[in-house]
């Protein structure tokens, strides 16, 4: 997590350069202000589950850290907002501001991460006068917790509508914090711009929202109005195509309206979980591997989950290493049912040399072998600007990533040379692909596959083998984008555990990269003879698309 | 405005480019910063600017821009 450190944001010059970084402090006052509680920004449990792996920034709190870095203007009053979400801001990292100003009334913020623009917002201004007064009643939400709508839930015309009045205290401490009561904007719009948070974040759609863009336009009636407002929105269309939804709401009091909005947010799928039947389906139940140990490091979640159900489903003893997914552990476990005791949960940080120390002991104790070594685990992976700016996040991500291959290989080779073992690293083709907003991951990868080669040729008893899959869809590529042309994870499993099972030995470091599977073998067939062919290969290269 | 200029000013402001140009043969490995992200951000900017609506994901079909101007120009005269 972020420092804790706070500091007021940086002096702009009228050039319009400055940086902007968030804490969860940041986030944790904004949301009692706002009294969007969406777990998105507040639960690291819950956003681990989602593409961006860690709780990441409120958009309407960068609006109004933006709003913070435009110069005093008095005599004149915020008359409308346009926002562009481009990428979810995450915290402790420090963005670039730009602000250009297209007219002496209207100005443009935009925040990158070092080249990559994150969000744009156009202000503008109309003469009146604006202050921020401290609100006079504490309010309470109208609802306590995000609503989880799902697409079926969000059928056009579909309303919703309360009273909304943002925290008192807290929304002092928003205004004090980012410099907002000389910027010509009213208490009453910064408490628009919050319950446009709050209704995304809590209402429509709520818990799986994704913020896209926004359209304020504040009436002057708006400064007239008690608070709390009343609220009502509607939806206008949910884009299929993208799970999109766009909605209009108003804000009034004594039926008249203060404020409009349109916003448009993505609707989050839920989390892809693997499933050990479609294991099964592509792998069918044997005891191939029964008396076989194997650790997968990174065994609860997404490909790692599939793995150790393939190995499991074979009669493999799986000792499932995870950090912090201990339900998501657990689910696989009891996934097996009377079966579970062939999965042992070995719970702790494999990057971490004492751990593989005492889990190897605790292996050996158990059952006095290990045959395979599957490392699998991974940090976060995101877009990461290849610049000066972010070269500490750039090693941190390359220490981090590579040590939870090193650290197990050095303390599992000599245990998997007794036994002439396998040892399999996951690599990607991303190693060959070089997407440009990767560069630490490609990094990584790479200097995997030289280890597991150099491996093969100092540790010649133990099966060495590079795994190289295409883009799988797990919860780091669950977005609208991220899912199409995304492999199952289960099919790349249940190849990996077929090869196992009938590879012949080699020499050298293999890398397997093709995971064709025949869809419904027979169940006379041998569940592990060679693989023929099958259509659910990801799509052809994209020219124009990008995954 | 003819379709090439206002397809660039699209390409510029998803972009946040105002030096880009565009050629027929380009792709997206031709243009920095075409990640997913930008590809919906492009698709609705191309929707908006010329009255048309992409068919799922047709827009990643296409084989370059010059194919891309020539989707828009069947739609727009159409």
């Amino acid at each position: 997590m972020a420092s804790a450190e706070r500091n007021a944001p940086d002096n702009l010059s009228r050039a319009g350069r400055g940086t902007i970084s968030f804490t969860s402090e940041d986030l944790a006052e904004f949301s009692a202000a706002s009294h969007d509680r969406n777990p998105l920004h507040m639960s690291e449990h819950y956003a681990r589950a989602t593409p961006y792996g860690e709780p990441v920034v409120f958009g309407i709190l960068g609006v109004l850290a933006a709003l913070g870095q435009l110069p005093d203007r008095p005599g004149r009053r915020l008359q409308s907002l346009s926002v562009e979400f481009r990428n979810p801001l995450a915290i402790g990292l420090s963005y670039r501001v730009d602000v250009s100003a297209s007219s002496p009334d209207r100005e443009t913020v935009k925040l990158y991460d070092a080249t990559r623009l994150m969000m744009k917002a156009t202000f503008a201004f109309a003469p009146g006068e604006a202050c921020t007064r401290p609100m006079q009643d504490d309010e309470v939400p109208s609802i306590a917790e995000a609503r989880d709508r799902t697409k079926a839930d969000l059928t056009p015309g579909t309303r919703v509508n309360g009273t909304y009045g943002p925290g008192r205290q807290e929304f002092s401490q928003v205004v004090d914090r980012w410099g907002l009561s000389e910027k010509s904007a009213t208490s009453h719009q910064i408490a628009t711009m919050m319950w446009a948070s709050f209704l995304v974040g809590m209402e429509l759609p709520g818990q799986r929202a994704v913020f896209w863009r926004l359209i304020l336009n504040f009436l002057p009636e708006l400064e007239s109005h008690d608070l709390p407002f009343d609220y009502e929105a509607v939806v206008q269309e949910l884009d299929e195509r993208y799970d999109l939804l766009h909605t209009t709401g108003t804000l009034s009091s004594k039926q008249t309206t203060g404020a409009t909005a349109q916003i448009w947010a993505f609707v989050r799928q839920d989390s892809p979980q693997p499933s050990l039947s479609r294991v099964t389906e592509l792998l069918p139940p044997s005891q191939r591997l029964s008396g076989k140990v194997a650790l997968v490091i990174g065994g609860s979640r997404g490909l790692g989950a599939a793995i150790t159900q393939a190995l499991a489903s074979q009669g493999c003893t799986v000792s499932m290493n995870y950090h912090r997914s201990t339900q998501e552990a657990d689910r696989v476990r009891a996934g097996f049912g009377t079966d579970s005791d062939r999965i042992m949960l070995l719970q702790g940080d494999a990057a971490d040399a004492e751990w593989c120390a005492t889990a190897r002991q605790t292996l050996l104790d158990r059952y006095g072998k290990l045959d395979m070594l599957i490392c699998n685990a991974s940090p976060p992976i995101r877009p990461l600007p290849f610049a000066p700016e972010r070269m500490a996040q750039f090693e941190a991500f390359l220490a981090g990533s590579l040590a939870l291959v090193t650290v197990p290989m050095t303390s599992f080779l000599d245990t998997l040379t007794e036994q002439e073992g396998w040892s399999i690293v996951l690599s990607s083709t991303f190693v060959s692909e070089l997407p440009a907003e990767f560069p630490q991951y490609v990094t990584t990868k790479c200097a995997v596959e030289g280890l597991v080669r150099w491996a093969a040729l100092h540790y010649p008893k133990v099966h060495h083998l590079i795994v190289r899959p295409p883009k799988l869809l797990t919860d780091q590529t669950n977005t609208t984008m991220g899912r199409q042309g995304a492999m199952e994870v289960e099919q790349v499993a249940a190849a990996l555990v077929r090869h196992l099972c009938s590879a012949p030995r080699s020499q050298n470091a293999e890398i397997l990269e093709t995971f064709e599977l025949q869809q419904e073998p027979s169940p006379n067939r041998d569940p592990c003879e060679k693989p023929g062919p099958d259509a659910r290969q990801p799509a052809r290269d994209q020219p124009i698309g990008t995954s | 405005m003819d379709l090439h200029a206002r397809l660039e000013d699209v390409f510029r402001q998803v972009f946040d480019n105002d030096h880009l140009t565009l050629r027929d043969d380009m792709t997206a490995t031709d243009i920095e910063g075409w990640d997913s992200v930008a590809h919906i951000n492009l698709m609705f900017g191309i929707e908006q600017a010329f009255g048309v609506r992409f068919k799922g994901n047709e827009l990643a079909d296409m084989k370059n821009i010059g194919e891309l101007k020539q989707f828009l120009s069947g739609k727009v005269t159409a």
